[in-house]
């Protein structure tokens, strides 16, 4: 189920909400992992068993590593157990086909068989959450779960299921078992929650349509066109995960949770360095403190550092998904982020502002190019060609500057928005007296477009519908 | 106002979560309440109903899908929704999102045919059809809303390549067929009559009676006069430009029927789909005035095969008709010079032409198509 659909707002939320409320507090997990499973169950009722299998072996995972707490070498065993485990389900789902075609294509004789697996939804942010777990109790940066349905929750909690953001054991730990909802939070969910709604549905989704009218046939529409189109896309992105990730985390407060924020107004970043500090921030920190750090860091001389950090970055370019520009596009950053530490940021340190901001948003645009041709190296090379370009094949057709002129004030909001200056006119408001029936307004309306929108997806007039 | 009344318990600050919370519910209690449509008039189709449950269509995810399926079909108030939609699109500078206009006097105008389409290839089927075919072949396009009423256009809207395309086919065609070109003199006439309804892509009555007289110059036949036909005028119309669009302020219009005067539209009339065949003895089927899909009134709307005889007509010759929907309030006209009409529609007849011809012994045929059909259509497949 997504939030972003009309099962999950008439059906699954309010049912959820009120059966929740009215469950007295020491059951209130129990009836949360149940919810949870439903919600996982929705698109694909089979993997329920395998988020009820990753709990499970998480869980005593979390028990063994804890009753040889004292015996370091046994301790370390269940960790290293635990990781494989986690990573053999991700590998198995994710990578399967990824691999054999991989090899089939290095080692033609072979012949791998490859097998096409459904991908189960949300498994590469779960499995990175359990793998937290194990390896906080590890280090006893975490208190461990013997409770296994409050355990059981953590693992499933559906408003970060799907698309994040990674929250890690230690952060939630105390709030399990100790949360107390309260009006003010409930409040401030539901208006991050229509934030990120409206971030999804009446941003994303346009820019997603701007983005696919611009690139189909991008040749003919001109390099200004394809960079629209790209702009459009890089909008998307954005707009789309962090939309996602503050209506998970709008979700959490409403049911007395608190997720770090994952989205820090990445495109007005003066440096690369600075954009990975504020774009899909927990699995930065995920990436940092479970491989990066543990590889060493930056505390063994310039070359150990080069190496993890591509080490890092190949990972985090193939976490994005199974197949090679993924990769590529993480190497990019990789190298990128490398070169800024030996001299770039020295430089843009000089630079005016506005120097720093083209650098780092062409970047980024750049990136977004790899990003999404997966499994189409052809269609990638063509379209950033053709972008790089630029006046090559004219500026501008007739057909696209008529799409372009018609999402130009949703595109000018939407850049508006990836900036910080809504958010603080809205901080200046809240001392108005009214505010609250601003607040009010903006849900309602916002509820209301949304649904709207959500509305015409299904609306299709049939013209001749006898046969 | 609530505020300091209960200042612990209900500050006005929450509001929006108590908002929140009564919509999701009101809208769910709503879900169950309101009664379910099966069929939806405005998009002419049916909708979804709630899935039946199965272990398999479960593990399949299936059922799951069945009841999103559902809840997207009926959803409380969904007309309004959509209607909003389409005003929010239009207020933020997207005119035509969904594939209409809104023009200028309330004008609902449908976007153009896509640049890349198959016009090349539909004409050049037309013209090898001719080649091989010993019976005169005639065709006539009818050209689009958008470029007869091009002024009624928003400032920001994709050009109507009407006239290249007209050019196109007269340049295309070969000497085996008669176009019947009418681009220009269609443009001028629409300054003086409605050649189209407003909330409809087909032309009026009036138009596809001037395509009728200049039809009947073309090919040297005898127009029957103006004069001969009662003009009637049903209220209440929309058309599919206004189910399309979701502009649902646009106001209803008229449909106008040009009924003859001494025959009162009588012809014996054989509506054919398949093995099935119905007969009704008018042109016009006034019970479907009473629907939401009233442009249905000239011979039924869309069918495989209809076939007309008028006792009343000029000659006793026959005609193939071979045309997609804007012929529907041409051939009651046609009716009074071909005393048979043999009309079929292309994208339901999937049996040989030629064996059709053969058969009927027809001693004309004529393509009646609005441009944007011949040049999206995929369906022009004459054997």
């Amino acid at each position: 189920m997504v939030f972003s659909s009309l099962a999950f707002l008439f059906m699954y939320l309010p049912v959820v909400l009120i059966i929740y409320y009215v469950t007295p507090k020491k059951f209130r997990n129990a009836f949360l992992f149940i919810a949870n499973l439903f919600f996982y169950g929705w698109g694909e009722p089979v993997f329920v068993l395998l988020m009820l299998f990753s709990t499970v072996v998480d869980y005593t995972h979390g028990i063994f590593i804890e009753k040889y707490r004292n015996n370091k070498r046994v301790a370390k065993r269940f960790v290293i157990s635990s990781v494989i485990i986690n990573l053999g389900l991700l590998g198995f789902f994710k990578y399967m086909g990824f691999i054999g075609n991989t090899l089939n294509v290095v080692l033609p004789f072979l012949n791998i068989p490859v097998l096409k697996l459904p991908l189960p939804i949300g498994i590469s942010f779960y499995t990175f959450q359990t793998m937290s777990y194990s390896i906080d109790v590890y280090r006893g940066d975490s208190p461990i779960q013997k409770n296994i349905i409050s355990f059981g929750t953590y693992v499933s909690l559906f408003p970060q299921l799907i698309a994040g953001p990674i929250v890690r054991y230690k952060d939630v730990a105390y709030q399990l078992n100790n949360r107390r909802e309260n009006f003010d939070d409930f409040t401030h969910g539901v208006k991050l929650f229509c934030v990120g709604l409206a971030k999804k549905v009446l941003i994303a989704n346009q820019m997603g349509l701007l983005w696919d009218t611009l690139r189909e046939g991008y040749d003919e529409n001109g390099a200004l066109a394809s960079w629209v189109g790209i702009i459009a896309y890089s909008l998307q992105i954005y707009f789309d995960f962090s939309g996602y990730s503050d209506m998970a985390r709008g979700l959490g407060n409403m049911f007395g949770f608190y997720f770090l924020k994952n989205f820090d107004y990445p495109y007005i970043s003066k440096s690369i360095t600075e954009f990975w500090r504020r774009w899909h921030i927990s699995l930065g920190t995920w990436f940092r403190e479970y491989v990066y750090i543990p590889l060493g860091g930056n505390r063994k001389g310039k070359v150990r550092t080069i190496i993890n950090l591509m080490i890092v970055w190949f990972l985090t370019g193939l976490w994005h998904g199974a197949s090679w520009n993924f990769v590529l596009w993480g190497l990019y950053f990789g190298i990128i982020l490398i070169l800024e530490k030996l001299f770039i940021l020295k430089l843009l340190e000089k630079a005016p502002a506005f120097i720093s901001h083209i650098y780092s948003l062409l970047i980024i645009i750049f990136g977004w190019g790899i990003f999404y041709f997966s499994d189409d190296c052809g269609g990638m090379n063509g379209f950033l060609g053709f972008m790089s370009s630029l006046f090559g094949g004219g500026l501008i057709s007739e057909s696209a500057l008529h799409t372009v002129i018609s999402y130009l004030p949703l595109l000018i909001v939407s850049i508006i928005a990836a900036t910080p200056l809504f958010f603080k006119v809205y901080k200046k408001a809240t001392n108005l007296k009214y505010v609250w029936l601003l607040d009010t307004a903006a849900t309602v309306i916002v509820l209301i477009i949304c649904i709207a929108s959500l509305c015409n997806q299904s609306y299709n007039p049939f013209l001749y519908f006898r046969f | 106002m609530m505020n300091n009344r209960n200042k612990k318990m209900l500050k006005t600050e929450y509001l929006p979560g108590f908002v929140f919370i009564l919509f999701l519910a009101a809208m769910s209690i709503m879900y169950v309440l309101l009664p379910k449509q099966e069929y939806s008039p405005l998009e002419k189709r049916y909708l979804s109903g709630f899935p039946e449950f199965s272990f398999e269509s479960l593990l399949e995810g299936e059922y799951t899908q069945g009841i999103e399926d559902f809840l997207a079909d009926n959803t409380p108030l969904r007309a309004g929704f959509v209607g909003i939609n389409s005003y929010y699109n239009l207020a933020i500078g997207n005119n035509g999102a969904n594939g209409v206009y809104l023009g200028k006097n309330g004008m609902l105008i449908e976007k153009p045919a896509d640049e890349n389409n198959n016009l090349e290839r539909n004409i050049g089927r037309i013209k090898e059809f001719a080649e091989n075919e010993s019976i005169p072949v005639n065709m006539f396009v009818v050209p689009s809303k958008g470029f007869i009423y091009h002024d009624n256009l928003p400032l920001n809207s994709l050009k109507y390549k009407d006239k290249e395309y007209f050019e196109y086919i007269e340049n295309n065609l070969g000497d085996n067929v008669n176009f019947i070109n009418i681009i220009d003199k269609f443009d001028l006439q629409a300054k003086k009559e409605k050649m189209f309804y407003n909330t409809d892509h087909h032309w009026t009555s009036a138009g596809a009676y001037f395509g009728y007289e200049n039809i009947c110059e073309a090919m040297g036949l005898k127009a029957k006069e103006k004069t001969d036909f009662n003009i009637e005028s049903y209220t209440d119309f929309y058309g599919t430009s206004y189910s399309t669009s979701a502009y649902y302020l646009t106001p209803r219009e008229s449909i106008e029927v040009w009924r003859d005067k001494n025959t009162g539209g009588d012809a014996a009339v054989e509506i054919i789909e398949g093995s099935k065949s119905d007969k009704y003895d008018n042109l016009f089927f006034d019970e479907n005035l009473n629907t939401d899909d009233k442009y249905t009134v000239y011979l039924d709307g869309n069918h495989s095969m209809v076939k007309i005889h008028n006792s009343d007509a000029s000659s006793n010759k026959k005609l193939l008709l071979i045309k997609d929907s804007f012929a529907h309030c041409l051939a009651p006209f046609l009716s009074y010079n071909y005393s048979d009409i043999v009309m079929i529609d292309l994208r339901y007849y999937k049996l040989s032409v030629k064996d059709l011809i053969k058969e009927e012994n027809c001693d004309d045929i004529l393509f009646v198509y609005g441009i944007d059909n011949i040049c999206t259509s995929t369906d022009i497949i004459l054997n």
